[in-house]
This record gives C-alpha cells, sequence and structure tokens, in this order.
C-alpha cells in the first residue's frame, strides 16, 4: 500500500500565504479569490509561485512546531507520553 | 325571388299587386337591414315570426317577449375561441398554454381559463444540480458552495422540498477550534442553517471527507424564478474548512414543488 501524494491546492497556499484566513478561493482560481474586509490581498505572481513553495514552508512549520512542542516538554521536564497522558 | 320587402299589413280592399306578392307573401322569412328596420316595420310582432338581418348576417325568431338568434352570426374570431353563452351568444377566447377551462359563476359566460391546480402533496416538478469544484474558506463570512438550483413554482401556494447533500467537507489541521457552519438559502434569504459545528474535534487534526445532508420545506409563496443555494463559512475564522475537497466529491441539490 502507497501513501497517496497530497495535491497542493489553492487553499493550501492561501493558507501558507494568509494564515491569518479571512479568504474564500473557489477550486485553484486565483480570480476567484474574496477576502474579508481588512485582509491585504496577494499577488497573482505570490499565488502562482506559492505552489512550488509550499511543500517546503510546510516541512520548515511542521518542524518549527515540533521543536516548540519538544521545547516546552524540556522545560515542564515531561516526555511526549507523559504530556499525553496529563491530557487524557 | 326577388328581395324582401319587409312587413306590411294589408288593409280590406287592398289591391294585391306582384310586387306585393314578391316582396311580402313570398317572404317566409323577412328580410332587413338590420334591426332598426325590422323594429320600424314589425311593431307587434307574433310568436313564431321570423326574420333575417342583413347586417349581422342572422336569422332571428320571434320567442313572444324578444328576437332570438337561431342561426349565423357567429362570434367566433379567433383561433381557440369558444362558442360560449351569457345573455346572449358569445366568444370565449383561448387561454394560455397550460390552462385548463374552469367553471365560474362570476364570469359573464360561466367560464374562463385558469391555471390547473395543483393536486394536493403531488409533486409538480423535479429540479435537479450538482456541483464538483472544491470551495475553500477560512472567513467565517457565509460565502457561496457553488451548489445552486432555480425553479419556477406554478403556483403561488405550492411548497417546495429542498434536498441538499454537501459532500467532501473538510476541516485542515491549522486550528483546533475550527469548524465549518453550514445553511441553505432562498435567493437572499437564509432559510435554514444545517449546522454550525460540523467536523469539530477540538484537536488540530485534519479532517477529511464526510457529507452534511438536509431536508427543508419551504414555502416560497412565489410564481417567479426562486434561486436555493448553499453557503458555508469557518467557523474559527482562521483555519480553512472546504467542501467538494475532492473531484470525485460533488454536491446535490434537488427542489421538488409539491401541490398545495
Amino acid at each position: 500500500m502507497t501513501m497517496q501524494e497530497k495535491v497542493i491546492t489553492g487553499a493550501d497556499v492561501l493558507t501558507m500565504l494568509i494564515p491569518s484566513g479571512g479568504w474564500v478561493i473557489y477550486g485553484d482560481d486565483f480570480d476567484s479569490i474574496r477576502y474579508d474586509e481588512g485582509i491585504a490581498p496577494i499577488t497573482k505572481k505570490e499565488f502562482t509561485e506559492g505552489f512550488a513553495k509550499y511543500e517546503i514552508w510546510q516541512s520548515e512549520s511542521q518542524f518549527e512546531k515540533a521543536a516548540s512542542k519538544q521545547s516546552l516538554l524540556d522545560r515542564l521536564g515531561i516526555t511526549a507520553d507523559e504530556a499525553k497522558l496529563l491530557l487524557a | 325571388m326577388a328581395a324582401g320587402a319587409g312587413f306590411k299589413t294589408f288593409a280590406t280592399g287592398d289591391v294585391l299587386t306582384a310586387a306585393d306578392t314578391n316582396g311580402y307573401l313570398m317572404q317566409g322569412i323577412w328580410v332587413f337591414a338590420n334591426a332598426t328596420a325590422r323594429d320600424a316595420a314589425v311593431t307587434s310582432p307574433q310568436e313564431g315570426n321570423a326574420c333575417y338581418l342583413k347586417d349581422t348576417d342572422q336569422i332571428l325568431v320571434y320567442s313572444g317577449s324578444a328576437w332570438v338568434v337561431k342561426s349565423g352570426g357567429s362570434p367566433l374570431t379567433t383561433k381557440g375561441d369558444l362558442y360560449t353563452y351569457s345573455t346572449t351568444d358569445a366568444r370565449l377566447g383561448v387561454g394560455t398554454n397550460g390552462q385548463v377551462l374552469t367553471a365560474d359563476s362570476t364570469a359573464a359566460t360561466g367560464l374562463k381559463w385558469a391555471t390547473a391546480a395543483g393536486g394536493g402533496g403531488k409533486v409538480l416538478q423535479v429540479v435537479n444540480a450538482s456541483y464538483g469544484t472544491a470551495v475553500s474558506s477560512s472567513s467565517n463570512t457565509y460565502a457561496d458552495t457553488g451548489l445552486t438550483a432555480s425553479i419556477t413554482p406554478s403556483a403561488a401556494t405550492s411548497k417546495i422540498l429542498v434536498l441538499v447533500s454537501q459532500n467532501g467537507i473538510q476541516k485542515s489541521s491549522a486550528n483546533a477550534s475550527t469548524r465549518l457552519q453550514l445553511r441553505i438559502m432562498r435567493d437572499s434569504t437564509a432559510i435554514f442553517t444545517l449546522g454550525t459545528r460540523f467536523l469539530y474535534t477540538n484537536t488540530t487534526l485534519e479532517l477529511v471527507g464526510g457529507s452534511a445532508s438536509a431536508s427543508y420545506l419551504d414555502s416560497p409563496a412565489t410564481t417567479s424564478a426562486t434561486t436555493y443555494k448553499t453557503q458555508f463559512g469557518s467557523t474559527g475564522s482562521d483555519a480553512s474548512v472546504s467542501v467538494q475537497a475532492n473531484s470525485t466529491e460533488n454536491s446535490t441539490i434537488t427542489l421538488l414543488e409539491i401541490g398545495a
């Protein structure tokens, strides 16, 4: 059994470029993007280039999350399993 | 046969000429230019008297109280006309396509063309549509899912049964509070909220796949074209949710007009 390769979508790119949210997109159509009031629109160039940058961003983001998590566990002096136990 | 001369009462001693014979006695039916000429000539008609009026091309017989049309003079003028009667012969023009002839005592002829009443509880028409483009939102402001269908009710008393299957609903992993909200709109009016906590897990786990369904009985009270659609949003407003998230996950909407 093989893992299905994730297809990067316009929504993924917007999540990367505007992590605070406040947008809607239909398919991967740049022209369909609607923004909430106060959200600065992105350019078509940023959007198009975002597809190539997304995987790197996601890896870095996950790495940062993991590092933050480990740092917190270290400060608390507990393991991940012990943290799960506390949250259960 | 000489042309009819009208009516004449002969008196004792009158000489009966050939013209009198041809113009009066040979006339089984008196011929007049019009009703005015007839009434001027025949001041005391008797039951069974008959006349022909040139202007209207009608044969009339005196009933004892009035001249009654017995033939000719059809009031019909147009394709689809019906020959009816009020206090005299009357024309009833054809109705519009799909209308049926209905008894109506308030109408002059006792008849009218009217839209066929829907049989109570019967399905009068069905409209179906689907939509398969992925739509994502990270806004808590409702946005169209792209799923939409329009229907024109045949009667204002009809109800519309709205059946929705919103497929491929999905939430991203960005925020634990993320959840999907979904509602049904009639034109610009929200008529039914399916829910505001779809896919809520209180974790940052991505949740893929799923469906939200609803059936809602609406009373639009109109015979104008009416559009039904669904709208969605991300209640968390900072992480995205999607509908029709995968190309195989088409959403469907079905509208059934139910007769009153």
